[in-house]
C-alpha cells in the first residue's frame, strides 16, 4: 500500500519505473484470511485520527533481491477507512501491472468489519472480497490519453463491495519481477508519508550478503523511523520501521508532493554514471542510420554553413515530420529502450525516447556530438542515491570534446521555436553517455527571454473614443504556448482565439483587420495585429468638465501567461512552495494622442513593485497631447517560497485594483 | 458529467477522415478553404437483419492537408460498445503522395477501454478502436474501410457537417422485405435541405439513401446547441412510437423481477423519496457510466445492495425497489442530461436521445450520477422526458431553482481598512460544485479549501472567523457558509479618488468569452440565478462619488436588476442576473453578449468614493452621465 502513492500518482506519469518482485513459494505472510488477530485495528478511530478519511492500519513488505537484480515483493496492507470520502478514495483499488517485467498476483483481499458495540471487546467480521467478479484489468490512463499503446501495461482495478466507513481493508500481493530493467541492479522510492497517516509500515529488504544497498531517509520526521541491518546465512537483512506518520495534505500547485514528504530511498546503483552508460548501451545500437536518413540529413543542411541553422533544420523535422505516437515493438527492455531510428523514420512516429534518438542520429550524421537525455519532468531527482526514475527523453548537443551539453533540444515540443521549452526547464537531466556523468538541472532563462510585447498607437477623441492599432510579438515560451495554441486550431479558431485574447483584455472593444504570422513560420517571432476602437472608454466620474478614461494597457492581466501562471496563486497563505513554473515577462508600450485640447492630465498612481519574486512597473512620459504609457511586469521564480508568497498575492491584489485606475483629464488648469 | 452517447460518438468520430480533389493547379474548393484535412468519401451501408440487428461497412478516405490535419487524423479512433458490437478493421493504408502503399500492421491496430469511462470501468462497455496509420505526411491519403456488427437495434445517428470538409458523404439503409413487408419501418429526421434523399425498392430490399456533397465543416463554437438538434443531424430509428422505445428499455432493464420476500435493509426504511435517496447515497457508492457506454442490463437490486456499489442504472433500479417496499409508487425515466432540447426531437422515436435513468417519485425527479447531487436535481430540469410506465414523453420539472447568493457587510475604517462578513448561500444545482470541493473534508484540507473562498474575495484578505457551515456534507438543497474576514486597504486610491472593485458577475464570465458573429445560437442548457448584496458601513470621512446605476433590464434569457442607495454613512448595493434555460437564435446574440458584457464591464463594477471635506454637503447621484446603458 505504501506504494500507492508512487503507484496512483507516480507511475502514470512515468516512462522509466521501478519494477519489483520475484517469486516466493513459502508463505510468509502465513496469515490465512480471518483467522488473525486484528486487535491492532482498535486503535485506528475516529479519536485518535480526527482528521483522516482512511489510515494506513498496518503494512509489512518484505522484497527478495537475488544477484541479477529480479526481486520479489511480497505485500500486506491493513487499510482502515474512516469515513465517507475514505470509501470514495479507496473503493478500488488499483494495482500497476507491467507483464513484460514482472508478474502479479493478489493472494487474497478482503474486508474487516468491526462488530460489538463500542467499549466492549473488539470483534471483527471477515469477508472475502470475490476478486474475479469484482475486478477489471484496463490500459493505464494516461497512456492511451498520450497515444500511448502497451498491451503488457495495465491496471488492475478492485472495486471493493460492501465498503463502509470503519471498515480495513485487507490484502496481500506478490508481485515477482523477472526482469530487471537495468541488468543486475535493484532500487526504489517509498513515499513513506502520505496523503493519510501510516500508524505502522514495516519493510524488509533482502538481499544477496556481498551485495550493496545505498539508502536514506529524507525529510525525516524525528521519533517515527527505526532501522536495523542483520545477516542470516548468504543473506543482508534490511529492516526499518515507520510508526505514527503524520499526513502530508498537499497545496494546489505545490511543487512534488514526493519531494515534500518523508521517503525512502535505496538503490543496488552506485552513481548516475551507471545509469548513463546503462541508458547509452541500451539507446547506441538503435542509433545507426540508414540511407534514408543520411538522405534526409543531406537535403535538410543542404547548404547551411551555420551551425544554429543545421541544428535547427534537424530539430524541426524530427519535431514536427515525425507524430507523437507510441506502440512498443522493442523486446530487449520495452518502454525504455527507443525504436531502431530507421523505424522511427520510415514510420512516421515515435514517443518522446524514439524522437530523441532519431535526433541524436540525425544530428550525428550532420557532424554533431549530440546524446540522448533522461530528463525528469515535474520532480527534480534525490542527488544522493541513484534511482532512474526519469520519466522523458530529450536529445543534446555536446561541446567537442562531449563533457557539456551545449544545447538541450526536445522534440516532442512539436510546433516550438525553442529548443527546449520552459516545461523541461529547471528539471534534473542526465546525459547518456559512457564517460564521466552527473545529474544536473536545466537551466532556466531570465523572464525577458519569454517576453510578450504589445505596441499600441492609439488617439482618443470625445466623438470616436479610443482607437488605433495594435501590434503584438511574443518571444521564447510565450512565443511556444501561442504557436501550440494556434496550431491545435483550424484558421477559423485561430482568428477567434486571438480576438477573444484581445477583448478579454477590454470589454466592449471592437477589432478589425485582425492579421497574424504563420505558426508554422519559425523563422520570425509569432506575432499579430489589428485596429481597434472603443467606443465608451470613460468611466464614471463627477459631473464637470473633468472627464475620466481607462487606457487600453489598463488591463488586469497584461500577457498570455498571467491569468494562467499567476492564477495558479489561488490560496491565501501556504505552507508549501507554489509551484509557478515558469518564469515570463510582458511588456506594453501605449503611444496615446489627445484629439481634443486638454489643459490638465491627472494620471494614476498605480502600484509598482520590484522585489526577488515579481516586478510590476508602469511608468507614463506625457508631453504636449501625447501620453506615453509603459508597463512592465515580469515574474522572476519558478517556485515562490512561502514566506514569499505574500508578494505574489499582493501583486494579484494590485492588477485587480489597478485596473480600475483611470486617466483624468480636464478642459481646465 | 459530459458524457456522450454511444452510437452519437461512433458515427460523429467515426467520420473524421477525408481528402482532396483536383490537381495542385486548380483553386481549392470554397467548401474546403483553409481545411486541414479533406474526407474525399465516406460511404456508410447499414445493412438491417430481420432481427433489426445490422452490420455497417464503412468506406472512408481523408487527404491529410496541414500539421493539424495529421495531428488529429492520423490515429483514427472509432468508438464501440462491446457489449453489442463487434468493430473489424478490413483494410487501414497510407496513401503517401508519391503513390507508396503502406497498410497499418497489426501492431497499429489498437482496441482499449474509452479512457474517459476509465474511473467507472467496472460497468463500462465503451471501447475504442484505434487505427495508427503509418508514415502520414502532409498529402497523404489515409483509407479505411471497417465492418460493424450491431445486434442492439438500429437508432444511428449520422452527421452530413464534419470537423473537416467532405466531398461526399452517403448514408444508405437497406432494410430486407419479406413477404411483401419491409421488416420494419424507419423514423427519420433531417432538417438539412442541401442533403438529397431517395427511397427505392430493389430486389427485396427497401434502400433508403441520403447524399450530401461538398459539405462544409462543422464550427467549433463554445455552448453550440449539441448535435442532435442541429439541422444537418440525421436520427433514424426502427422504433415507430415512444412505447415501443419505453418497451425496449424496459426489456433490458429486467423490471418486472421481484424480491416480494426479501427484507430491506434498516436504513432503506423512510417516509419520504428524499430521506431516501439520501440514505441511498450515502450507503452505496455510485460508478456513473452513461446509459449507452454500459451493457444496459443493470445488476438485480439485491445485488446492488449487497455489493454496495452499482452504476447509475443499477442504483436507480435499486431506488425503485425501496421506494416500493416503503409503499412509495415511483417510475423510471429516461433523460437526457447533456444539454440537448429534446422538445424538438419530440417525434424522433430514438433511445439514444437519452444518457440516465431518473426515478421519479412524489413529482420530483431523483438522479444517481453524483453522490453529491441534492434529492430531486435531475439534471435535466425543463426538458422532456420518456417516462418507462407510461411510455411517453413526459416534463421533468425542477424542485428548486440554482442560485448562488452572496451577501457582504463591509465595515471601512477611517483608514480605508476593511473588516467585513461574508455569506454564500447556494441552492440546488449550484451545491454541487461547493459540496463536492468542502462537504467531505475537514482539518488541513478543509483549511485549504477556506483559504481558497476567502482568496476569491480578495488575494490579501485574511481570514477572522469561519462560521459553521449547514447543509454542505450532507445532500440537501441548500448550503449556507459564512465568515468574517480583514483586508488591510478596500480600495485603490488615485487622483484624490477611491475605487472600490464590486465582483463582477462569475455566472456570465463564460459568456465574456463569446464572440458576436457565431454561426450557431447559444444553447443555455441550464439556467441560473446569482445575487451579490453588499452593505457598507463607511467611515465618517468618506462619501461615495459614484455608484453604479439602479437598473433592470432583460435580453433575451438574460435579465438583471441593480439597485444601490446611499443613506446616513450605509451604502447598499444589490445586483441579481438570472439566466434561462434556452436557445438563443444567431441573430440575438449580438445584443444578448452586449449586454453580458456591459453587466461585466469595469465602468459597471466600480464603486467609487472621495474623502468628505469639512462642511461639505453632497448630493449623490447614482447615474453617471457616461455610461449608456
Amino acid at each position: 500500500m505504501i506504494k500507492s502513492l508512487t503507484g496512483r500518482k507516480y507511475l502514470n506519469s512515468l516512462a522509466i519505473i521501478l519494477s519489483a518482485a520475484l517469486i516466493v513459494s513459502g508463505t510468509w505472510c502465513t496469515a490465512a484470511a480471518g483467522t488473525e488477530d486484528y486487535s491492532f485495528l482498535s486503535q485506528i478511530n475516529r479519536t485518535a485520527y480526527p482528521d483522516d478519511h482512511l489510515v494506513l492500519a498496518k503494512e509489512t513488505e518484505r522484497i527478495t533481491c537475488a544477484e541479477d537484480g529480479t526481486h520479489i515483493d511480497e505485500d500486506e496492507v491493513f487499510l482502515t477507512v474512516l469515513d465517507p470520502e475514505g470509501k470514495s478514495r479507496e473503493g478500488v483499488q488499483s494495482f500497476y501491472l507491467d507483464k513484460k517485467y514482472s508478474d502479479f498476483k493478489i493472494k487474497y483481499i478482503e474486508v474487516i468489519k468491526p462488530c460489538g458495540k463500542p467499549g466492549s471487546v473488539f470483534k471483527y467480521r471477515v469477508i472475502p472480497v470475490d476478486i474475479e467478479k469484482n475486478s477489471k484489468e484496463q490500459a493505464p490512463d494516461s497512456s492511451s490519453e498520450m497515444n500511448i499503446y502497451d498491451p503488457s501495461q495495465k491496471v488492475l482495478k478492485v472495486f471493493i463491495p460492501d465498503l463502509e466507513p470503519g471498515d480495513t481493508i485487507h490484502y496481500l500481493s506478490v508481485r515477482r519481477t523477472f526482469k530487471p530493467v537495468i541488468p543486475g541492479q535493484f532500487y526504489g522510492l517509498i513515499p513513506v508519508q502520505q496523503d493519510f497517516s501510516v500508524h505502522a509500515y514495516h519493510l524488509e529488504v533482502i538481499i544477496p550478503k556481498d551485495k550493496t544497498i545505498n539508502h536514506l531517509i529524507k525529510n525525516k520526521i524525528p521519533g517515527t523511523t527505526s532501522f536495523s541491518a542483520s545477516t542470516r546465512g548468504n543473506l543482508k537483512i534490511l529492516s526499518w520501521d515507520f510508526k505514527n506518520i503524520p499526513k502530508l495534505v498537499p497545496e494546489p500547485a505545490m511543487t512534488s508532493v514526493v519531494n515534500a514528504a518523508m521517503r525512502l530511498l535505496f538503490s543496488s546503483l552506485d552513481s548516475w554514471e551507471q545509469i548513463s552508460k546503462w541508458y547509452s548501451d541500451l539507446s547506441e545500437p538503435k542509433l545507426e542510420p540508414g540511407t534514408a536518413i543520411k538522405k534526409k540529413v543531406a537535403q535538410l543542411i543542404g547548404s547551411k554553413s551555420n551551425d544554429m541553422d543545421k541544428i535547427r533544420a534537424l530539430f524541426y523535422f524530427t519535431a514536427q515530420k515525425i507524430r507523437y505516437m507510441g506502440i512498443v515493438a522493442e523486446s530487449n527492455r520495452p518502454g525504455f529502450e527507443p525504436h531502431d531510428v530507421n523505424l522511427t523514420f520510415s514510420r512516421r512516429y515515435g514517443v518522446c525516447r524514439d524522437k530523441a534518438a532519431l535526433l541524436v542520429a540525425m544530428l550525428r550524421t550532420a557532424g554533431f556530438r549530440a546524446a540522448p537525455v533522461l530528463l525528469s519532468a515535474g520532480r527534480k531527482l534525490d542527488t544522493e542515491i541513484a534511482i532512474p526514475y526519469f520519466n522523458h527523453a530529450i536529445a543534446a548537443v555536446l561541446t567537442d570534446d562531449g563533457s557539456i551539453p551545449r544545447f538541450f533540444l526536445d522534440p516532442t515540443s512539436e510546433t516550438s521555436r525553442q529548443f527546449l521549452p520552459d516545461y523541461d526547464r529547471n528539471c534534473s537531466f542526465l546525459v547518456a553517455g559512457s564517460g564521466p556523468a552527473t545529474l544536473g538541472l536545466t537551466p532556466v532563462l531570465p523572464p525577458e527571454k519569454n517576453l510578450f510585447l504589445v505596441r499600441v498607437k492609439d488617439r482618443l477623441s470625445s466623438e470616436q473614443g479610443l482607437t488605433g492599432q495594435i501590434h503584438a510579438v511574443s518571444s521564447g515560451f510565450a512565443d511556444t504556448m501561442f504557436r501550440s495554441i494556434m496550431l491545435s486550431q483550424t484558421r477559423e479558431e485561430q482568428k477567434r482565439f486571438l480576438s477573444r485574447f484581445l477583448l478579454r483584455k477590454r470589454k466592449g472593444m471592437t477589432l478589425k483587420n485582425l492579421v497574424w504570422s504563420d505558426p508554422l513560420a519559425r523563422n520570425i517571432p509569432f506575432n499579430f495585429s489589428c485596429t481597434f476602437s472603443i467606443k465608451n472608454p470613460w468611466i464614471a466620474w463627477s459631473p464637470g468638465k473633468e472627464k475620466a478614461f481607462l487606457p487600453l494597457s489598463s488591463t488586469r492581466w497584461p500577457g498570455l501567461l498571467e491569468r494562467w501562471i499567476l492564477g495558479r496563486a489561488s490560496l491565501t497563505e501556504r505552507r508549501y512552495p507554489l509551484k509557478t513554473g515558469y518564469v515570463f515577462a510582458t511588456k506594453w508600450i501605449e503611444n496615446l494622442q489627445f484629439e481634443d485640447p486638454w489643459a490638465k492630465i491627472r494620471l494614476p498612481s498605480m502600484p509598482n513593485a520590484d522585489n526577488q519574486v515579481f516586478t510590476a512597473e508602469t511608468s507614463f512620459e506625457l508631453m504636449k497631447n501625447h501620453l506615453k504609457i509603459s508597463r512592465y511586469s515580469a515574474l522572476k521564480k519558478t517556485e515562490v517560497l512561502p514566506d514569499e508568497y505574500r508578494l505574489l498575492t499582493r501583486l494579484q491584489h494590485d492588477l485587480k485594483y489597478g485596473a480600475f485606475l483611470p486617466v483624468i483629464i480636464s478642459k481646465e488648469k | 458529467m459530459l458524457k456522450k452517447k454511444y452510437n452519437i460518438l461512433v458515427n460523429i468520430i467515426a467520420i473524421l477522415v477525408l481528402t482532396c480533389i483536383g490537381s495542385q493547379a486548380e483553386p481549392e474548393p470554397v467548401f474546403q478553404a483553409h481545411a486541414d484535412a479533406v474526407n474525399n468519401y465516406i460511404i456508410k451501408e447499414y445493412i438491417l437483419a430481420p432481427d433489426k440487428s445490422y452490420t455497417l461497412k464503412l468506406s472512408m478516405q481523408t487527404i491529410i492537408k496541414t500539421y493539424k490535419g495529421k495531428k488529429d487524423r492520423a490515429d483514427f479512433r472509432y468508438p464501440y460498445n462491446s457489449a453489442f458490437e463487434q468493430v473489424i478493421v478490413n483494410s487501414a493504408r497510407t496513401v503517401q503522395p508519391s503513390g507508396k502503399i503502406l497498410k497499418a500492421g497489426k501492431r497499429e491496430i489498437q482496441d482499449i477501454l474509452d479512457p474517459s469511462t476509465s474511473d467507472n470501468s467496472f460497468y463500462s462497455r465503451a471501447r475504442l478502436r484505434v487505427i495508427n496509420f503509418p508514415a502520414v505526411k502532409l498529402g497523404s491519403k489515409l483509407e479505411l474501410e471497417l465492418t460493424i456488427k450491431n445486434r442492439l437495434g438500429f437508432w444511428p445517428v449520422e452527421s452530413f457537417r464534419l470537423n473537416d470538409p467532405t466531398v461526399k458523404k452517403q448514408v444508405i439503409v437497406k432494410i430486407p422485405v419479406i413477404h411483401g413487408k419491409p421488416v420494419t419501418n424507419l423514423t427519420t429526421k433531417l432538417d438539412d435541405p442541401g442533403i438529397r434523399f431517395r427511397k427505392t425498392m430493389k430486389k427485396g430490399w427497401v434502400v433508403y439513401s441520403w447524399t450530401g456533397k461538398n459539405l462544409a465543416a462543422a464550427h467549433t463554437e463554445p455552448m453550440a446547441p449539441g448535435l442532435l438538434n442541429q439541422n444537418y443531424c440525421l436520427i433514424m430509428s426502427c422504433l415507430d412510437s415512444w412505447s415501443e422505445t419505453s418497451r425496449f428499455f424496459r426489456g433490458k432493464f429486467h423490471l418486472n423481477k421481484r424480491f416480494e420476500k426479501t427484507s430491506i435493509p434498516e436504513w432503506a426504511t423512510g417516509k419520504t423519496p428524499d430521506h431516501l435517496y439520501r440514505a441511498m447515497l450515502k450507503h452505496l457508492t455510485i460508478y456513473p457510466v452513461p446509459v449507452f457506454e454500459t451493457s444496459l442490463c443493470p445488476q438485480d437490486a439485491l445485488a446492488t445492495l449487497k455489493k454496495g456499489y452499482g452504476s447509475s442504472i443499477d442504483l436507480a433500479v435499486l431506488f425503485r425497489w425501496i421506494l416500493q417496499k416503503n409503499g412509495i409508487t415511483s417510475e423510471l425515466v429516461l433523460a437526457n442530461t447533456e444539454g440537448d432540447f429534446i422538445k424538438p426531437l419530440k417525434k424522433t422515436f430514438s433511445p439514444v436521445l437519452f444518457d440516465q435513468v431518473l426515478v421519479r417519485a412524489k413529482n420530483r425527479f431523483y438522479n444517481f450520477s453524483d453522490r453529491d447531487l441534492p434529492p430531486g436535481t435531475s439534471l435535466a430540469e425543463e426538458s422532456l422526458g420518456l417516462d418507462l410506465d407510461k411510455e411517453k414523453l413526459v416534463p421533468i420539472t425542477s424542485c428548486a431553482t440554482d442560485t448562488r447568493k452572496t451577501d457582504m457587510i463591509l465595515n471601512i475604517s477611517e483608514q480605508s481598512s476593511l473588516s467585513g462578513h461574508c455569506t454564500k448561500i447556494f441552492t440546488g444545482m449550484a451545491t454541487v460544485g461547493i459540496r463536492g470541493k468542502m462537504g467531505h473534508i475537514h482539518g488541513k484540507e478543509l483549511d485549504i479549501e477556506i483559504s481558497a473562498l476567502v482568496h476569491s474575495i480578495d488575494p490579501v484578505a485574511k481570514l477572522t472567523q469561519w462560521f459553521r457551515p449547514s447543509g454542505l456534507s450532507e445532500p440537501v438543497q441548500k448550503i449556507r457558509l459564512a465568515f468574517d474576514f480583514s483586508l488591510d486597504t478596500a480600495f485603490a486610491r488615485s487622483s484624490g479618488r477611491y475605487f472600490f472593485p464590486v465582483p463582477s458577475p462569475g455566472i456570465l464570465s463564460p459568456l465574456n468569452r463569446f464572440l458576436p458573429d457565431r454561426h450557431y445560437p447559444i444553447a443555455l442548457s441550464r439556467g441560473e440565478t446569482t445575487i451579490l448584496s453588499i452593505t457598507m458601513n463607511l467611515a465618517e470621512n468618506l462619501n461615495p462619488v459614484f455608484l453604479p446605476a439602479d437598473t433592470t433590464g432583460k435580453s433575451g434569457p438574460l435579465s438583471w436588476e441593480i439597485k444601490t442607495e446611499f443613506k446616513k454613512g450605509k451604502l447598499y448595493y444589490c445586483r441579481k442576473i438570472d439566466l434561462k434555460r434556452s436557445i438563443i437564435p444567431v441573430n440575438l446574440v449580438p445584443e444578448f453578449l452586449a449586454k453580458a458584457a456591459w453587466l461585466s464591464s469595469r465602468q459597471n463594477n466600480v464603486i467609487i468614493f472621495r474623502h468628505r471635506p469639512e462642511n461639505f454637503r453632497m448630493t449623490l447621484t447614482t447615474r453617471s452621465p457616461h455610461i449608456h446603458h
